[in-house]
């Protein structure tokens, strides 16, 4: 049997043990684990058990620990901390306080303004997980407990914290520039408006949905007077603050991106002390109440890694992406099966793990084409964010779905999301097919 | 067990703890004292074992690894019960190939002069004991649930919610 | 017919890269298509840090060992990865080459790690690139926020730098925010990573040139092969060397020439003479910790050092006599 084959069975293996409810780590894992131990088994044509065991242990020992052992990740938990004793300070009710008397008229307000928050928390973390994480731990209870519909308060937290990579910072573009030898700072640049528009798109999603069914998305019935509005927006200072510091802080050379999540949960923590709404010896019991969803999140995270080597092992990335290569194509036609690709990866593999497999080869063939890899960059990070929120694998809804500890089940969340990956397709064709929305910032600052 | 995962999450917590006091500490030194924590890094890493993995047992127990459930609602609960012990068996799976391999690495790295650079030449061995201990507690908890699951399969009984 | 798995940690970009894509091609070429290799790149299957193991294991057939990220468990290859005595890259990889294919008790240890040793890879010496004034003597260094990103660094810490742990890869938006003011780099990484545009003064630190970074095969693997096919692979190592030098001085010159020419060129700085002499004596404590990881193998860390020296002295007197390979007429 051919690699790829194995490849291709090992997805539909997962899919099928999905759908019957297999935890997602087991699901990913176990398969991996099996495929990986078949195909070391059967590498000289015979079957050979014995020197298969230990690569296969070897394998999914490295590929687990070294994705915690990992000092970059440490923004992850810490992160998901913050937003567990952001909401114990009281900082994030008083966004959603001001939030909703300020957005009162507008349809589907507070989900607007989480997705907006979505957008400013992108400023300040690199990565989508740590972005859907957070946010979903302070903006969808608040929903919940306006009554908005859950599928609504999931679905724009997954979708918004889904601009963690456009806007910057941003790993994949750093990862990206890596592999094209590109400027980060360009990609940087570039990815800033097309995170702009995204946003602009999640917005219109959640208007008009609201529009469509009021009944989602509950509004105030009473008018709040004006002094009591400006009192709301004044009681915010907390959460402003905390903002400041972090953009200040990185953007003012102070310290690095990964190190402001530990910065923001010591400054969290400080205040909900300060403040007497956390004592300080309840510090530890309310960071253990986070670990497990912390845990059983990053587990699922390693999984996947073992689940890229055995898609590296299988040549499965490039059997697909040689699909381009083979075939004589013009650029159109090259760039929506590039499309296609991806978001086909994408329902199974992390974003990382996606790069690494494909860049190798598929930057020569945009090379080849001539065509600007700044711009490509952006089509390709839009792209692997888009597969953060489709099924059967969607990190970030299983994110979310772990910080809201079950509350709303992932399928509902699922449900609540084609109306954004609608929109996402609609931003994608405009990236793909305006180059200059990705390429006007980079190219006025040089 | 319950009282041994209790602990294991506050070894994790208090690991949250020391990452965020200490990563602050690296920021307030160099603004201060002109000079960041040695060896910041791999203490960073190494604390993210405990962190992150500590907590897998008191996960398991409380059934809170993330699944899919719109289509396996439609089953009957019989096939549901069983599905659950085939999920587990799955578990249990990764969790031997994990806990054997990393007990590989322990052994190796104990009976070694195996360190990390920097500073202080922090040994290797403790990171991979840390992560035999999460895995092992994880995997114990998990034939807990093999079992638990098995015999509510064959009793035709829901199986309870938590352990 | 066989296929290698081969994987490599970095990306497919770069010096390194195009000698690793050189190694895939010319094995299968030169078996007649009877060995191919299915190269993965950016640790696909396992990072720097697990490669020894690996390859030894055979999860790969092919790879690269990093001697800094298993410099206890493979010192006689971080050996390499000290300051010696200053050399020629290509000297340097001719040096350990020959160590590594003629001393019997490394060969003892390459069998051992069940890893069969193909050729050694060289950087070239390293850079000190800056924001603003720079460091034009060591007694600058205190206060200054250097970047850490790993060993070569450790030196500015016992100056008194103010050490910023970062990965390498965040570097360049530290150094645009003001969160470090140097980094150690090399001349084309530099170039490559448009760090140049960030950068003013580049301090020759008379660095050595590292050529701690071996590419082996699994042992298993390698003796399931034909004896002709064995040859061939050893050959197109050694190939590779000569290959991967030319294409790092070609680079190399070329950087140089972005780095401190035209607009915005950086300046070049030399430090006085006896901060030299000084950062030898710095260097002494990791020569030290390398011996005792030497002792802790079995190694006698002073002979094999000398015999790399001896081994040094010899290939730069050949390049002195006949010249550098692709410079040969
Ligand atoms: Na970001
Ligand atoms: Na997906």
């Amino acid at each position: 049997m051919d690699l790829a084959t194995v490849g291709y069975i090992s997805c539909a293996v997962v899919i099928f043990l999905l759908a019957i409810r297999v935890p997602i780590s087991f699901a990913i894992g176990g398969v991996a684990v099996v495929a990986i131990f078949t195909v070391f088994a059967f590498r000289t044509g015979t079957f050979m058990p014995e020197r298969a065991f230990w690569t296969t242990l070897s394998l999914s020992f490295s590929s687990s620990f070294d994705l915690v052992h990992s000092y970059d990740l440490s923004m992850i938990p810490l992160f998901i901390a913050l937003g567990h004793v952001a909401y114990k300070a009281g900082i994030t009710t008083e966004i959603y306080e001001a939030a909703r008397v300020w957005l009162a008229r507008l349809p589907g307000g507070v989900a607007i303004a989480s997705v907006a928050g979505c957008g400013g928390f992108s400023a300040i973390s690199g990565s989508s997980i740590a972005c859907a994480s957070t946010m979903g731990r302070i903006c969808t209870p608040e929903m919940l407990r306006l009554n908005y519909d859950p599928r609504l308060a999931t679905a724009s937290v997954a979708a918004g914290g889904t601009l963690g990579s456009l806007i910057p910072p941003s790993v994949l573009f750093i990862i990206y520039g890596i592999f094209t030898e590109s400027s980060i700072s360009q990609l940087f640049l570039a990815g800033f408006l097309p995170g702009v528009i995204s946003m602009l798109g999640y917005t219109l999603v959640i208007v008009l949905w609201v529009k469509q069914r009021p009944e989602i998305a509950p509004r105030p019935t009473e008018v709040t007077p004006m002094n009591e509005r400006i009192t709301a927006a004044l009681r915010c200072w907390p959460a402003v603050l905390l903002f400041v510091v972090v953009i200040g802080g990185i953007y003012g050379g102070i310290f690095t991106a990964t190190e402001a999540a530990a910065i923001s949960l010591m400054f969290a923590t400080i205040l909900g002390v300060s403040r007497r709404l956390i004592r300080l010896r309840d510090v530890i019991p309310l960071l253990r109440e986070t670990m497990e969803t912390t845990g059983a999140i990053f587990f699922i995270a390693a999984c996947a890694k073992i689940f890229v080597a055995l898609i590296a092992l299988t040549g499965l990335s490039n059997s697909l992406v040689g699909l381009l290569d083979n075939a004589a194509i013009g650029p159109v036609v090259f760039l929506i099966m590039v499309c296609v690709i991806y978001l086909v990866l994408g329902m199974f593999l992390d974003p990382v793990g996606i790069m690494v497999l494909t860049l190798p080869l598929m930057i020569p063939m945009v090379e080849s084409y001539d065509m600007n890899l700044i711009w490509f960059g952006v089509v390709i990070v839009k792209l692997l964010e888009i597969g953060l929120i489709t099924p059967p694998v969607g990190l970030n809804v299983f994110v979310l779905a772990g910080v809201l500890e079950g509350k709303v089940e992932i399928g509902k969340i699922f449900s609540g999301l084609w109306r954004f990956l609608g929109i996402d397709l609609v931003v994608l064709t405009l990236l793909v097919a305006i180059p200059w929305l990705s390429l006007a910032i980079p190219m006025s600052m040089n | 067990m319950k009282r041994i995962e209790h602990l294991l999450d506050t070894v994790a917590a208090i690991a949250i703890v020391l990452l965020c006091i200490l990563i602050t500490a690296n920021i307030v030194a160099r603004e201060v004292i002109q000079t960041g924590v040695p060896d910041i890094i791999i203490m960073v890493q190494e604390l993210m074992i405990p962190a992150i993995l500590f907590p897998l047992a008191g996960a398991t127990a409380a059934r809170a690894h993330i699944a899919i459930e719109v289509i396996a609602n439609l089953f009957p609960a019989a096939l549901n019960r069983w599905i659950a012990v085939f999920a587990a068996l799955i578990g249990v799976v990764i969790a031997s190939a994990l806990l054997l391999a990393g007990w590989m690495e322990f052994w190796k790295t104990f009976n070694s002069n195996a360190h990390y650079g920097g500073v202080f030449m922090w040994p290797k061995w403790p990171g991979r004991a840390l992560f035999v201990i999460a895995i092992a507690f994880f995997e114990i908890r998990l034939i807990h649930v093999l079992w638990v699951d098995l015999r509510a399969a064959l009793s035709g009984k829901p199986a309870p919610e938590k352990l | 017919e066989t296929t290698l798995i081969a994987n490599e940690p970095g990306p497919n970009r770069g010096v390194r890269a195009k000698a690793v894509s050189y190694i895939a091609e010319q094995i299968t070429e030169r078996t007649g298509g009877e060995v191919k290799v299915e190269q993965n790149w950016g640790g696909a299957l396992f990072k720097t840090n697990a490669a020894l193991q690996s390859l030894g294991l055979g999860v790969a057939d092919m790879g690269v060992i990093i001697g800094a990220y298993s410099a206890s468990e493979f010192p006689e290859l971080q050996m390499a990865g000290l300051q010696l005595k200053p050399a020629h890259p290509w000297v340097m990889m001719q040096a350990m080459y020959e160590l590594f294919t003629t001393n019997e008790k490394v060969q003892a240890r390459l069998d051992e790690m069940n890893v069969e040793y193909i050729l050694t890879f060289s950087l070239t010496p390293g850079i000190l690139v800056c924001s603003g004034d720079g460091i034009r003597k060591l007694s600058d260094a205190p206060g200054t926020k250097i970047a850490h990103t790993g060993s070569s660094t450790d030196i500015f810490g016992e100056l008194g730098g103010n050490l910023v742990s970062m990965p390498i890869y965040d570097v360049y938006q530290g150094m645009e925010t003001g969160l470090v003011e140097c980094s150690v780099s090399y001349a084309y990484y530099t170039v490559a990573s448009k760090l140049n545009e960030l950068i003013d003064t580049i301090t020759d630190m008379r660095f050595s040139s590292l050529a701690s970074l071996a590419t082996v095969v699994n042992k298993d693997t390698f003796n399931s092969l034909t004896p002709e096919q064995q040859e061939i692979i050893r050959q197109v190592g050694r190939d590779t060397m000569d290959y991967y030098a030319e294409q790092l001085a070609e680079a190399d010159i070329a950087a140089m020439k972005t780095l401190t020419e035209g607009e915005g060129a950086a300046e070049l700085v030399e430090l006085p003479e006896e901060d030299y002499a000084r950062m030898s004596e710095l260097f002494q404590p990791s020569i030290e910790n390398w011996k005792a990881d030497m002792a802790a193998v079995g190694m006698d860390g002073d002979a094999l050092m000398a015999e790399l020296y001896e081994l040094i002295d010899k290939w730069t007197a050949v390049m002195e006599t006949e010249g550098l390979p692709w410079e040969r007429g």
